[in-house]
């Protein structure tokens, strides 16, 4: 499945080639134009008569970067966008473009201090152990700089789901290569866009290009449907459909647009939900702002244990989310 | 004052400046202005036919709430904008013509520990993403002016009045109206791409200290500030010099600040290749609260002011 292969791609932002060139082989057939931009962002287009409209879907992932050595063959690192420090310890990585296979190691618990055991302990106090006997031979392996990410496999499981690292934001790109393969009137942009999760860089190049009337973001989202979190802190329910964002912190989104969006999905009885939740950010807020902005709106598939070494998403979100992407954008004229 | 009442009273939270953007352009109409709504939602209006181009702004929205959850009576919240969460509890908001008590029993600064008692049974006619602003009191004293968003409000009544009665000679002069300010000056950055004037004058209001225990240097209805610098924007040499020197003329004091607050001057000045920027502040106590107060001479100060700077 082509979901399965955009989730086992090792792209952290900044280093998006591996996902880049599975996109492209994948829309080539579908769109009447297509290149990789000056950022590394991949800009399709599909030609129509009615509004410019640019859905957006980021490639890169979180991950982490070398930052030196220590004198026991062990990599100091750091993380490539944001990745909650109690995420790493006891996980593999690929390092680097060999793949490596390196360890992120745990001081035991006999020897953590009262504050590390209650705090945790933080990206300074962790590094990745590589198998290397010393410094000399990390350094013929490993050169300062170079990425590391999780070495999760997607897979199938339970009813329904799909488990996987990096479903924030290849579920958006697997959206998104869906809807290209559709024909619409709209004169319909995507953008794939690299370093989302440092600041959503890229979308800022693209945007300025296409400078739509339109911009829709598609992405992978806050989920905490979990036991012990109020409802009303939870973001987002799995199963309940795609989530219709009403504001973060980069985007208040339009109002009428998210009527639209939601008229859309009652019409065609694809369920959705609210993304309740006013924090977090995403490329909308990028897309309303360069040159004289748009209306923006987010469609995002609730994606459980974000930003961490494996998500959790549910079939029936993701083909309700393309189902209501590829609708709404057949009924803009 | 009427007008400032209505501006004042009307709810415009960021991102929903409708209603407030309904009042400006109804009282553009009767005065037969020609103005232009771009796609964020900033009001434009142009006057005068010189060869450099001046943008003056003033923003519509005001701080408020998100609803993100309903729970019966009882809503979930967020905050647009710079809202002191920890001094909300007993806080009244109007949302969909509904007033609702603000609770932070806690009383800290954690919107996730805030709830809306709407003293509702089952039903409340509110759904998530329905937005919530302070509730409306204007109030005219002697020399005070109160009420809630009057720091976006006043100077959008201020803009209008000048539009009246400017008539640029040697300048275009670009009237702005914009929205977001709250969220970061969305709507302002925008409006400067499409403006790209040479200059811009922001218009805000800066915390006034005048009050028992507080510390500063900035009081009511001692004048207008000019702002020197910012978090987000210093300002040019030549935008302070355009207003000292129309201060001089028109015999209005300034008062002078380093703040430590922000304004839709620091996106607005970085875009197209940079613009000359600055920020001229009506002095104001209790900013983003239910009750702003703002002075009476300030306002009719400022006005004057950018009459002679339009001039």
């Amino acid at each position: 499945m082509l979901l399965e292969k955009l989730s086992n791609a090792i792209s952290p932002a900044g280093y998006e080639g591996e996902v880049r060139n599975i996109i492209i082989e994948e829309i080539k057939p579908y769109v009447d134009e297509l290149f990789v931009d000056r950022m590394g962002n991949i800009i399709a287009h599909k030609k129509g008569k009615g509004k410019r409209v640019l859905v957006d879907a980021h490639m890169d992932e979180v991950g982490f970067i070398i930052i030196g050595y220590n004198d026991d063959g062990t990599l100091r690192f750091t993380s490539l966008g944001g990745v909650n420090d109690k995420i790493p310890p006891c996980k593999v990585l690929y390092v680097g473009n060999n793949k490596i296979k390196g360890v992120v190691g745990l001081k035991p618990i006999h020897l953590q201090s009262q504050e590390d055991r209650k705090k945790g302990i933080n990206y300074e106090g962790l590094c990745i152990d590589i198998g290397a006997k010393d410094r000399n031979e990390a350094e013929k392996y490993v050169e300062i700089g170079d990425y590391a990410v999780f070495d999760t496999k997607f897979g199938y499981f339970g009813e329904n789901k799909v488990k996987g690292k990096a479903l924030d934001d290849r579920i958006g790109c697997f959206i998104l290569i869906e809807a290209l393969k559709e024909n619409y009137s709209c004169d319909f942009y995507a953008a794939f866009n690299i370093q989302e999760e440092t600041g959503r860089r890229g979308a800022l190049g693209s945007s300025f290009r296409i400078d739509p009337e339109i911009g829709i973001a598609l992405e992978g989202t806050v989920c905490a449907d979990m036991p012990n979190v109020p409802e009303h802190i939870s973001g987002t329910y799995l199963g309940r459909g795609p989530a219709i964002s009403i504001m973060d912190g980069t985007s208040i989104y339009d109002v009428s647009l998210r009527e639209e969006i939601e008229k859309t999905a009652k019409l065609s009885n694809i369920p959705y939900q609210n993304r309740r939740a006013a924090a977090g950010g995403n490329d909308a807020g990028s897309m309303h702002g360069v040159k004289e902005g748009c209306r923006v709106a987010a469609i995002s598939v609730p994606s459980r244990y974000i930003h961490s070494s494996v998500s959790v998403a549910s079939i029936s979100d993701i083909d309700n989310g393309k189902k209501l992407l590829i609708k709404f954008l057949q009924g803009i004229a | 004052m009427e007008l400032l009442k209505k501006l004042s009273d009307a709810s415009g939270v960021s991102g929903r400046e409708t209603i407030v953007r309904d009042i400006i352009i109804e009282e553009l109409e009767k005065n037969s202005i020609e103005f232009h709504q771009d796609i964020m939602g900033n009001i434009l209006v142009k006057k005068g036919n010189g060869s450099k181009k001046l943008m003056i702004s003033a923003h519509m929205d005001e701080v408020g709430f998100i609803t993100t959850f309903v729970d019966k009576g009882f809503l979930r919240v967020s905050n647009i904008g710079d809202i002191k969460t920890e001094s909300l509890d007993g806080e009244l908001i109007k949302i969909n013509g509904s007033i609702g008590k603000i609770v932070n029993t806690k009383n800290e600064d954690d919107i996730n520990s805030v709830f809306v008692d709407m003293a509702a049974d089952k039903t409340v006619n509110i759904n998530e993403g329905d937005t919530a602003s302070f509730i409306p009191g204007f109030k005219k004293e002697k020399s005070y002016i109160s009420g809630k968003a009057l720091v976006s409000r006043a100077l959008c009544y201020i803009l209008l009045d000048i539009i009246k009665k400017s008539a640029p000679k040697d300048l275009t002069v670009y009237f702005v109206f914009t929205v977001q300010n709250e969220l970061n000056g969305r709507g302002a950055r925008a409006a400067a791409y499409s403006v790209n004037p040479d200059y811009a004058l922001v218009l805000e209001g800066e915390n006034s200290n005048d009050y028992p225990g507080a510390e500063g240097n900035i009081s009511l209805n001692h004048g207008p500030v000019l702002r020197i610098m910012d978090k987000v924007l210093i300002m040019h040499h030549q935008v302070s010099e355009i207003i000292e020197k129309a201060a001089e003329k028109a015999k209005v004091i300034l008062q002078k600040t380093v703040s430590n607050e922000s304004s839709e001057g620091g996106e607005l000045h970085k875009e197209v290749s940079g613009i000359k920027a600055g920020v001229l502040a009506l002095p104001i106590r209790y900013k983003h609260s239910s009750l702003e107060i703002i002075g009476k001479k300030d306002l009719e100060d400022l006005t004057k002011l950018l009459l002679n700077i339009i001039e």
